[in-house]
């Protein structure tokens, strides 16, 4: 028998079934098994991700203006210096982002932040995610996040479904945390659903005719004039309810009465019904609207995120009050 | 096979694929483009193994390894090590049509392997629906795969260093 004469012939076949019997698994286990196998590769790849940092200072370097030869002392200390400088620039951004968004969500009481950082992206580039690494439950605001001490300890600091900001704008949700690290599911993910709401703006200058629908199902028109007070566009109107949804380039907004009257440059906000964000928060900016093929009476609206998704690096997670799990 | 170091191996191309191989990516109007090491590993294991058994069993670790690292939802787990065990296994099995040296002909083998694999696996994502735009994954994909084949020389060319290590030397002399 030919697979008594190669014993790896058994092997093979007991991998194979193996895999059909992973395939066959719910879920919940293989997410785990997943899980897993990322807690154990994550402090390998912080010196992976060490070695990328080192390698993008160098090239940074050799990008400058080249410098003369010095001694080897004056270069070590050039260089802690730019280090430290580099520490200090960064937590100055930090307190001044945290500083910013606390005082957006002044008003949602007790609510946190976790100061996070992507790390890494998946293995495969068909994935639209980001690993990030979120420091400890017990962040405060200003606190430096170090990912690499921090990622064997094994708490639940945030649980799923909250959402993540970036410097400015809101960029997607937790989908998953393990221990310190989560998935940050990005508002352009395919999966990506939320309930939002749609301003329609006016810019300085501008007048827009919008139609307002009124209890008893009739049409309200209204002119609107920018005020002037400022040079920024303004909003109009009550904002239209919405779902918005990431189609893996940009967000996209299905079954909108055309009653409403959306154009480009309108703004998408998130919904602060939901009790995990205080106020709506941008998202993003309509680029396009199209008229729905089925039905003449329903738009679809393409919204480009703000914040440039490619280049993440710092995010700050909004934990509501209740919710850190001690 | 040397089957501890050829683990080892893998489980530094996966380590570099989740980590400096991000410097590589770049980002087009369909998405990211990017290497897969992986693939390299494979096309190498494929062609210089001793047996389409032991060529089946490296690619059905890669994709075990790999499968373990894609951030979820993706695929069940357990089809991408059918895969790639099932397309290294062919690529041994047409590598004696092919001057397996030439680094056109791992170009090329890479290339379909990439194509082969991946295109099943976004496949599974079309069949249920979570894969809303087909074309521009297909586009991707053969981004993805184009990539790879350029790289997959250079991997290649790098382990064969360690062939020696990973192949026993009469072997190795006996398929050069």
């Amino acid at each position: 028998m030919r697979f008594r004469e190669r014993p790896s012939r058994w092997v093979l076949l007991g991998l194979c079934l193996l895999s059909i019997g992973m395939m066959s698994l719910p879920q919940k286990y293989l997410s785990a098994l997943r899980q897993v196998a990322q807690w154990g590769l994550s402090p390998l790849a912080s010196g992976g991700n060490r070695l990328v940092v080192h390698l993008q200072t160098r090239v940074d370097e050799l990008a400058g203006t080249a410098t003369p030869s010095r001694n080897k002392q004056r270069q070590a200390l050039e260089q802690q210096i730019l280090t430290l400088r580099q520490l200090i620039e960064y937590q100055r951004r930090q307190i001044k982002t945290l500083t910013k968004w606390s005082k957006v969500l002044k008003d949602f009481d007790y609510c946190q932040l976790i100061p996070a950082r992507v790390i890494s992206s998946g293995a495969l580039p068909f994935q639209n995610r980001r690993w990030i690494s979120s420091p400890s439950k017990k962040v405060y605001k200003g606190n430096l996040v170090t990912t690499r001490t921090v990622v064997l300890n094994s708490n639940y600091p945030v649980r799923e479904g909250i959402f993540v900001l970036g410097q400015n704008y809101l960029v997607g949700r937790i989908v998953q945390s393990e221990g310190h690290l989560a998935t940050l599911q990005l508002v352009t993910d395919p999966h990506f659903r939320t309930p939002a709401l749609l301003w329609r703006m006016i810019k300085p200058g501008q007048t827009r005719t919008i139609y307002i629908i009124l209890p008893d199902g009739g049409l309200s028109k209204h002119t609107y004039h920018h005020s002037g007070k400022t040079p920024a566009a303004e909003p109009i109107g009550q904002p239209c309810k919405v779902e918005a949804k990431g189609d893996g380039k940009q967000i996209v907004l299905k079954h909108v009465p055309a009653s409403h009257g959306i154009q480009p440059g309108d703004v998408l906000t998130s919904d602060s019904t939901g009790g995990l964000l205080p106020i709506g928060l941008t998202i993003g900016k309509v680029v396009k609207v199209q008229q729905e093929k089925k039905d003449a009476h329903f738009v679809s609206v393409f919204v480009k995120p703000l914040a440039d998704l490619s280049r993440l690096q710092d995010v700050y997670i909004v934990v509501p009050p209740g919710s850190v799990k001690e | 096979m040397r089957w501890l170091l050829f683990i080892l191996i893998s489980l530094a191309g996966i380590i570099f694929q989740n980590t400096v191989c991000q410097l590589l990516w770049f980002r087009t109007s369909v998405g990211w483009i990017g290497p897969d090491i992986l693939v390299g590993i494979a096309i190498f294991s494929a062609l210089f193994s001793r047996s389409g058994t032991d060529a089946a069993i490296c690619g059905w670790i890669l994709g075990f390894l790999l499968d373990l690292t894609i951030t979820a939802p993706a695929p069940p787990a357990g089809l991408l090590p059918l895969l790639y065990a099932g397309a290294t296994a062919g690529i041994f099995q047409i590598r004696n049509a092919f001057f397996k040296e030439k680094i056109l002909t791992q170009m090329i083998l890479a290339f379909l392997l990439c194509i082969a694999v991946y295109g099943l696996w976004l496949s599974w994502d079309v069949a249920i629906n979570r894969m809303i735009t087909p074309l521009d994954g297909a586009l991707q994909l053969i981004g993805v795969a184009l990539y790879c084949a350029i790289i997959t020389p250079i991997i290649c060319a790098v382990l064969k260093r360690f062939g020696k290590f990973l192949i026993p030397a009469d072997v190795l002399l006996k398929r050069q």
